[in-house]
């Protein structure tokens, strides 16, 4: 094993340096930085300024030079300065805290919900519970990160805080949430909704009756209860924010700024979790399905095994085998960011960092950027390789 | 009163197309010591007559009839009543041995996990008699065997672990799904030999499933000719080889390669009619030599013979009687 990760480890190594070429040379190849160009498209630009912004780009090095420069100060952890001379390290490692903070609550948060959702749909194929969730995860998965961030942000965020202040809803929004209400009781009934020899009408209606009544209740007591809410007297601010990552002057004391924290988390995170857990729910159901209906599933049962034991030991070990590799995969390209959604949010993580370097075509923040994002993508690929063989005994490592 | 009495088992699925009736009407019975087989092709029912007596069938599954051991119809019982009899008193070895172990764990676990979930013991006890079944279906160096993974064993050898598995809690019954199908012909006729062995050692009742007639006439006594869903003749191992009194088991012996026969092999034209909205009359009428108008219109009941044990659902039984019907096969294969 060890033998392997060392090995796997070197390999890395000319990967990594064939990237950070490619990288280089795409990079140099993007256009003269935006600074450049403002300082070149200015009537009186002095000729001086000009030749002392191409001696800080490097422009008039030759390519080699260029690149020895580059990654000789690279590996040794300096990255360099960026146009107005401040330091990429220490702005790029503030990215990553943020992008961090946003991504590995909602990819933890997106996993555990999409193993529930694929494992309980998978046991109960072709019920209510199943159609629901394979409706919501293709709605989730085939909406535009863009639209569904904004979406989630005006008439989730921006609406529920309004009602917050002021509990009144208009009867589209009233239908909506009962509509919602119902399809989350039906979810919740045992009904198989094919093929069913005994169809169970009554069943059926209790799950939407209930779902209904659950749903009219919450806001019942929701708006009974916030009216003489003292969170609303006291505080001015909406409660859960749309902008940002924390407060500008976010609070000093542990608790509050933890919690300061989430409610900002809230908005962005909401959205990656939902994309996140359609494709994960859909791969584990899959992923699940192709294991119960294997054979030692059936060997199992054919032992007396009890149908819980079946379902955990059995199949539900083999079903995470591939969802694990995945699942470390998607880990490996966390720091690349969540361009649009930390957009629509004013989130300063990698996604901006990455975008506003790209719009200024700064090469040393970008190459930092694509470095940074490689290194991560090699190395949770041997992660990936290391669980496959820990998980699945059939796979040998040396 | 009979180890295992089946009466009248009838499977059927609903579907998108229509209902499926895989099992129609089907009784035997079994004793402790008897080997019966049940013969027939794809699709004939054998398997799941034997997954329904096991309780292995999908919740969608419609079962009627009874299924009795030692005289209670475990068709009625409570799952987990169910559960106590599955895999404790009856144990079932499946077709294909490369699949039907689980690749994450080790034999001597799952083996364990058949021991411990019917007996209340310590992990040391039930790997303990893991080693011993190991031995027992003759896995050499058992105690070292015993923490291999599946992956790491032949076919053969996987074969046997399910056996050992199937054995684990001293059943009266097991249940041998195309126990050598998968596997290559010397390999097929040692786990034979371990399951004749183990056999002759506790005396308990076998089914015996198989596509293969040679594997039924080596083993069992009495056996079942199942087609379309349904037993279409039942006897002695003897009575049904030397005097088949269907068409269709007569058809199926005559496709036996035999050493040293010159000429075609003898084939059955056509193909099992779709067990989705079943026609009225004899299943087997479409490709029957013997065919009359009456087997079109009324399927014949499982009735009696000649030979008074040996039963049979054709409306020409008396017909076959002192004939080579596969010759009539052969006749209409080269006309």
């Amino acid at each position: 094993m060890l033998q392997f990760i060392a090995r796997r480890l070197l390999i890395t190594i000319p990967i990594l340096f064939l990237a950070s070429i490619i990288t280089f040379l795409l990079v140099a190849k993007l256009g003269i930085p935006q600074q450049l160009e403002n300082a070149m498209s200015k009537p009186n630009a002095s000729p001086a300024a000009i030749r002392s912004l191409r001696n800080q780009f490097e422009l008039d090095t030759p390519l080699f030079t260029r690149y020895t420069n580059w990654i000789s100060h690279f590996v040794r952890g300096d990255f360099g300065l960026d146009g107005q001379r401040t330091n990429v390290r220490s702005d790029i490692w503030r990215a990553i805290q943020v992008t961090l903070r946003l991504l590995v609550f909602a990819q933890i948060m997106s996993v555990l919900l999409g193993i529930a959702v694929g494992l309980v749909s998978a046991i109960r194929q072709y019920t209510a519970f199943d159609y629901i969730t394979t409706g919501a995860a293709f709605l989730f998965f085939s909406i535009p990160t863009a639209v569904l961030a904004g979406f989630l942000k005006v008439y989730g965020i921006v609406e529920f805080n309004r009602w917050a202040r002021h509990p009144t809803m208009s009867q589209a929004v009233l239908v909506a949430l009962l509509v919602i209400g119902a399809l989350c009781g039906l979810a919740l009934t045992k009904n198989r909704l094919r093929f069913s020899d005994r169809p169970q009408p009554k069943k059926l209606l209790l799950g939407v009756s209930a779902g209904i009544g659950i749903a009219l209740g919450f806001i019942i007591v929701f708006k009974l209860g916030w009216d003489g809410n003292i969170y609303r007297k006291r505080n001015p601010k909406p409660l859960i924010a749309t902008i940002g990552q924390a407060s500008d002057r976010p609070p000093a004391e542990f608790f509050s700024r933890m919690l300061d924290y989430f409610w900002h988390l809230l908005g962005p995170s909401l959205t990656l979790i939902l994309v996140g857990f359609a494709g994960y729910s859909r791969y584990m159901r899959a992923s699940m399905l192709d294991t119960l209906s294997s054979d030692y599933v059936r060997t199992a049962r054919s032992k007396g095994v009890s149908e819980g034991k079946v379902i955990f030991k059995h199949a539900f070990r083999n079903a995470l085998i591939p969802l694990t590799t995945a699942v470390a995969l998607d880990f490996g390209a966390l720091l690349s960011g969540a361009i649009i959604t930390e957009r629509i949010f004013s989130w300063k993580g990698m996604g901006t960092f990455f975008s506003e370097a790209l719009n200024l075509r700064e090469p040393k923040p970008l190459m930092a950027f694509v470095m940074i994002t490689a290194v991560m993508v090699v190395l949770f690929n041997v992660v990936a390789d290391v669980l496959y063989a820990r998980l699945d005994p059939r796979i040998r490592l040396d | 009163m009979s180890l295992l009495e089946v009466k009248n088992l009838c499977v059927s699925f609903p579907t998108e197309d229509g209902v499926v009736e895989a099992v129609r009407n089907v009784s035997f019975s079994v004793d402790r010591g008897d080997v019966l087989g049940i013969v027939g092709e794809s699709g004939s029912g054998k398997s799941v007559t034997s997954m329904a007596v096991m309780g292995l069938l999908p919740r969608s599954a419609r079962i009627t009839g009874q299924v009795l051991y030692d005289g209670v119809d475990i068709l009625k019982l409570e799952q987990k009543q169910r559960g106590a009899y599955r895999g404790n008193r009856m144990g079932m070895i499946f077709q294909d041995p490369m699949t039907s172990l689980n690749p994450v764990y080790t034999i001597g676990w799952q083996l364990s996990e058949a021991v411990r979930t019917h007996n209340n013991i310590s992990k040391k006890a039930a790997k303990a008699r893991a080693v011993e079944l190991l031995a027992l279906v003759g896995i050499p160096q058992s105690s070292k065997r015993v923490d291999a993974f599946p992956h790491e064993f032949s076919g053969g050898m996987r074969q046997r672990v399910m056996i050992a598995m199937a054995m684990a809690n001293n059943p009266d019954l097991l249940i041998a799904d195309e126990p050598t199908t998968a596997l290559d012909v010397t390999v097929q006729a040692q786990i034979l030999e371990t399951l004749e062995r183990i056999q002759a050692e506790s005396g308990i009742g076998i089914i015996l499933i198989t596509h293969d007639l040679g594997v039924v006439a080596g083993m069992s006594d009495r056996m079942l000719v199942m087609y379309a869903g349904s037993v279409v003749e039942d006897g002695t191992v003897d009575e049904i080889f030397y005097e088949p009194r269907m068409p269709y088991t007569a058809g199926l012996l005559g496709a036996i390669p035999r050493a040293g026969a010159a000429g075609r092999l003898n084939q059955i034209k056509g193909t099992t009619p779709s067990l989705i909205n079943l026609k009225p009359g004899c299943k087997f009428s479409g490709r029957c030599p013997l065919v009359v108008d009456v087997c079109q219109q009324t399927e014949p009941e499982l009735v009696p013979t000649d030979q008074p044990a040996h039963l049979a659902r054709c409306h020409r039984t008396k017909d076959l009687i002192g004939v080579d019907a596969s010759a009539m096969f052969l006749q209409e294969t080269a006309g």
